[in-house]
């Protein structure tokens, strides 16, 4: 599958603009009670109002126009005091009222971007909030609907046609992606359709300003999707304008099995939704008071969080990308940078310890970071004894291991063992002693002012602890000894 | 345990204090209403649904409360209930078919409101299907007739609910008024019709026709019956977003006597605006502005233009929101759906096809036209804007004076058309019986809350028929205070 890259040398540039729906991460649907978690039947989330009974009415719920608060602060869009619902007409079965609450042409937040790391940036059109509809599932000759999500409150986002190369299309989308999730906002699971992506490309002539047709991809449920159905379509539209064929506008599904795109219907003109302002809700008032308050109890911007594990804790790229898209991760990490802040240990080492080790560690017991076999307060008490030189790095790792197959602390762990602190530090004291008494000569070449011979006492020290032994700790009591022998 | 001697004279209010003192039980008044009901059924056909067993079980619970100490204004007073209104259990078909055998899950805030107060919703009532008509002929139950002209029609469209308090079956009924569907039939059946200003009660449970136009509305014959009533239902309800209470609270004791008439400065209209308008109501109508101008009442005419427009405006958006309202009904999840269906489109249009009425089909191609793109603005938006000035020229008139005068309907109730009983009666000249609400949309329009009140009799074709004119205020209370000026 060629990449969209190959088609930047082509006379066609591709205009691609995506949609995204994302499914909130609230306790009850928009306009009613019901909860959203996953039910284990059918129609079994559902009452009077999602199923749009005659003589319902909808009353709308704070939760998810919170989480859209967050959601626009985060992208930096700008937010409307005044915005309204209304209502959009289809027949369709899995539409309880034949009309979807949505927002039209007054969403709540407009504009917002989001920035890539090639730096460029990709404009929001808009995000506004509306609910699902219920699902249809075919079997064989029968149609059923299940009417659980119907109701559920959605987030639509909307890019403007800026973006032009497939790899930034995904980019764009995986940071969107791991911001609503680092938000709280959704829980972004693609597979089960928690956050949807549809796409629309046209191409066109460099140089010109005219537009091309467009086309609808809809439904793609994965990046890897949108990748190779993006890369086709291109390419598609591409052979198609290359022979003199024009492009017929269309909605298209993507066929994983075969990469191609097909055609799901011709779109002769937009669609006629009728819409029509609800006349059973108020319009919406954000104050900023309300946003004001919303800031202040949201996770931390996303931006602000990758210049903290950049600059502040000294991660690279690949190391920021994985902590912020586990939010597990993330609240695991700033809780134990917090609590070793004082105590001298660098940023390299915290992220060697939570990363390498540690990471091995959850990996291994299958867990995740909110359920970790050592909490966060108990690593950070280990880190903090090897920050002060009370721990190798080696013992500390033995700790580590021990802690996470008992669940004991560090202290309960060192008991168990027999290893006492001061213990440890004593015998490397009299080793030490024995040693220079042991080496004169050495000695008294060191009191010369050659701190060469430090090396020969090390290695000494290195094998007689057969490694055990932290060379910084060895290196420190070594000098204090020296100094202070006869 | 007092005799009761009359129960089509009695007001609920005394009804409700007989149970309260014990002079006889909420199932004396009940089994008292059902020993009518055979009798003023076949003569107006104004019920679709009654249930004597489950009547008696609801007047016999209120009986145990009372007898337990509970304090209910309304105890025993049997109710009527159009049938767009949900009472949980029972029927709701708005008298089409795409409803038959839907029963409510829930009942409306109103009812229940009533119910906790006591009262007994122990019918329900005709009305022209999905609450659209003036004639109440739409109804797949057939016509409503009126109590005293059998041969003409009772109004629409809450003309089951109008026809039952005027036959004196109950002294309370529960209608909708959408563009007059309360106030018209309550001055062809001779009696009050109030609807309440928009939001005073809360629409929850009443199948929504015109989503901003809609108010659940209350018939009596007992101007008092209203003061006691309106305070209970309108109740607040965080269920509807768009309810925001009675507009001012009512004073009982200001409804039942004539308050110092010579404070009240009203307005009426000018010769300009009642030239569509009977003769024989005319005659009434001016006879009440002379007996209130007796009173002390300061009466100024007003031509009011805003009655030119209102109609055109009204059915524009009421139909694009009924269109948008009834797209519910897809025979999917409720009502009957044709046997076989090749598609989901099939099955869709089929539901709709064999389950509307034709007035319903109407409408519902009206408001889709309205709405439709290439057509919303010449159409749709520009009615908004119509309904904007029209608010504002009524609203600037009830802030002005304390109220106006106008007549409900132009003419008197039309003879039923034809006997049919299939439910899709065309009446002849289907517009210009839009027509007859060209006084009753004001109010709808504007949402402010308006009376119909009857102001006589006359003799026609042989009959004897009721005549009523209407108030609008600015205040629920103060159309009250102006109603009892006119009786």
């Amino acid at each position: 599958m060629i990449q969209g890259e190959a088609v930047a040398t082509n006379r066609y540039q591709p205009v691609v603009g995506l949609e995204v729906h994302c499914q909130l991460l609230t306790e009850h649907k928009l306009f009613c009670g019901c909860s959203t978690t996953k039910a284990d039947s059918p129609n079994q989330n559902t009452c009077a109002i999602c199923l749009g009974l005659p003589g319902v009415l909808p009353v709308l719920r704070r939760d998810p126009v919170e989480l859209g608060i967050r959601l626009a602060l985060a992208v930096g869009a700008e937010m409307q005091e005044w915005s309204v619902f209304a209502r959009k007409h289809y027949f369709y079965p899995d539409l309880p009222k034949g009309y979807q609450i949505t927002q039209y042409d007054r969403p709540y937040c407009r504009g917002g971007f989001i920035r890539l790391q090639s730096g460029t940036q990709v404009r929001l059109s808009r995000i506004h909030l509306e609910e699902d509809a219920g699902k249809s599932i075919h079997e064989g000759a029968s149609s059923y609907i299940d009417y659980n999500r119907a109701g559920v409150p959605l987030l639509e986002i909307v890019s403007e046609p800026c973006i032009s190369e497939v790899s930034d299309a995904v980019e764009y989308l995986r940071t969107l992606h791991s911001w609503v999730r680092a938000l709280g906002v959704s829980d972004g699971n693609m597979e089960e359709g928690n956050f949807r992506v549809d796409v629309n490309v046209s191409l066109r002539l460099r140089g010109a300003s005219e537009l091309g047709t467009r086309c609808e991809i809809k439904n793609l449920n994965s990046f890897r999707h949108v990748e190779r159905a993006l890369s086709y379509e291109i390419l598609r539209q591409q052979d198609l304008l290359e022979s003199g064929s024009k492009v017929d506008a269309a909605t298209l599904l993507f066929d994983p099995a075969s990469g191609k795109t097909q055609v799901m219907r011709i779109k002769e003109a937009s669609a006629d939704y009728r819409y029509l302002d609800e006349p059973d809700l108020n319009p919406l008032r954000i104050t900023r008071d309300w946003v004001d308050r919303v800031s202040t109890r949201m996770p931390t911007l996303p931006e602000v969080l990758r210049t903290r594990l950049s600059e502040e804790f000294g991660l690279q790229e690949d190391e920021i990308r994985l902590v912020m898209n586990d939010p597990a991760l993330t609240r695991y990490y700033l809780s134990v940078a917090a609590l070793t802040s004082a105590s001298g240990l660098r940023p390299r080492q915290l992220a060697g310890w939570i990363l390498g080790d540690l990471m091995a560690i959850v990996r291994r017991h299958d867990r995740t970071f909110d359920t970790a076999p050592i909490p966060s307060e108990e690593i950070a008490d280990l880190l903090c004894r090897v920050a002060r030189g009370e721990l190798s790095g080696k013992l500390a790792k033995e700790i580590l291991s021990a802690m996470a197959e008992t669940g004991d602390s560090v202290a309960k762990v060192l008991e168990r063992s027999g290893l006492s602190l001061k213990r440890a530090s004593q015998d490397l004291v009299s080793m030490i002693d024995d040693l220079i008494r042991a080496s004169p000569a050495e000695v008294a070449e060191f009191r010369k002012g050659k701190a060469k011979v430090l090396g020969h006492f090390m290695g000494q020290i290195m094998r007689q602890t057969r490694g055990q032994a932290d060379p910084q700790e060895c290196e420190s009591l070594l000098l204090a000894r020296l100094k202070a022998a006869p | 345990m007092a005799q009761i001697e009359d129960i089509s004279t009695l007001s609920a209010r005394t009804m409700a204090q007989g149970v309260a003192s014990g002079s006889w039980t909420a199932e004396s008044l009940v089994r008292r209403v059902l020993d009518r009901l055979d009798d003023v059924q076949r003569r107006t056909n104004c019920l679709t649904y009654w249930n004597s067993v489950e009547a008696l079980e609801r007047a016999k619970s209120v009986d145990d409360k009372v007898r337990g100490g509970a304090v209910m204004p309304l105890a025993g007073v049997p109710i009527v209930v159009k049938d767009n209104i949900a009472v949980a259990g029972q029927p709701l078909t708005c008298s089409p078919k795409i409803l038959a055998g839907y029963r409510s899950p829930f009942s409306s805030t109103v009812v229940q409101l009533l119910i906790k107060s006591g009262a007994i919703p122990l019918a329900r009532a005709n009305c022209d299907e999905f609450a659209m008509g003036s004639t109440n002929e739409t109804s797949a139950y057939g016509p409503v007739r009126n109590p005293w002209d059998a041969t003409r029609v009772a109004g629409g469209s809450s003309g089951g609910s109008a026809a039952a308090v005027g036959a004196g079956l109950v002294p309370l009924a529960l209608g909708s008024d959408t563009g007059g569907s309360v106030r018209l039939p309550a001055a062809y059946c001779g009696i009050i019709g109030l609807k309440p200003g928009y939001g005073a009660l809360s629409r929850l449970g009443l199948v929504a026709y015109g989503s901003s136009l809609d108010q659940i509305g209350v018939f009596a014959r007992d101007l008092n019956d209203l003061s006691l009533v309106l305070p209970i239902v309108s109740q607040a309800d965080p269920l509807d977003a768009t309810w925001t209470g009675l507009r001012a609270p009512i004073d009982e004791g200001a409804v039942r006597t004539k308050s110092a008439a010579s404070s009240f400065k009203m307005v009426s209209l000018a010769t300009s605006n009642l030239e569509e308008v009977d003769a024989s109501i005319r005659a009434a109508y001016d006879e009440k502005i002379r007996q209130l101008k007796d009173l002390g009442v300061a009466i100024e005419e007003r031509s009011i233009p805003a009655l030119r427009r209102g109609i055109a405006t009204y059915y524009v958006l009421a139909t694009a929101e009924a269109a948008s309202n009834l797209s519910r009904f897809d025979g999917v999840r409720y009502g009957p759906r044709p046997s076989v269906s090749r598609s989901v489109v099939g099955l869709i249009e089929g539901a709709r096809d064999q389950g509307f009425g034709l007035e319903v089909k109407r409408r519902i191609a009206l408001g889709t036209f309205v709405l439709s793109a290439g057509y919303q603005d010449a159409y749709y938006n520009t009615a908004v804007k119509l309904r904007q000035s029209i608010a504002r020229e009524f609203c600037a008139l009830v802030d002005e004076f304390d109220g106006l005068l106008l007549p409900t309907a132009p003419r008197f109730p039309p003879h039923i058309a034809a006997e049919d009983l299939s439910g899709s009666s065309e009446s002849t000249g289907q517009v210009s019986e839009y027509g007859s609400d060209v006084f009753t949309v004001g109010a709808n329009l504007s949402g402010l809350p308006a009376m119909s009140v009857p102001i006589g009799w006359t003799l026609k074709d042989g009959s004897r028929l009721p005549m009523g004119m209407q108030v609008m205020a600015r205040s629920e209370a103060k159309v009250l205070e102006i109603g009892r000026l006119l009786s």
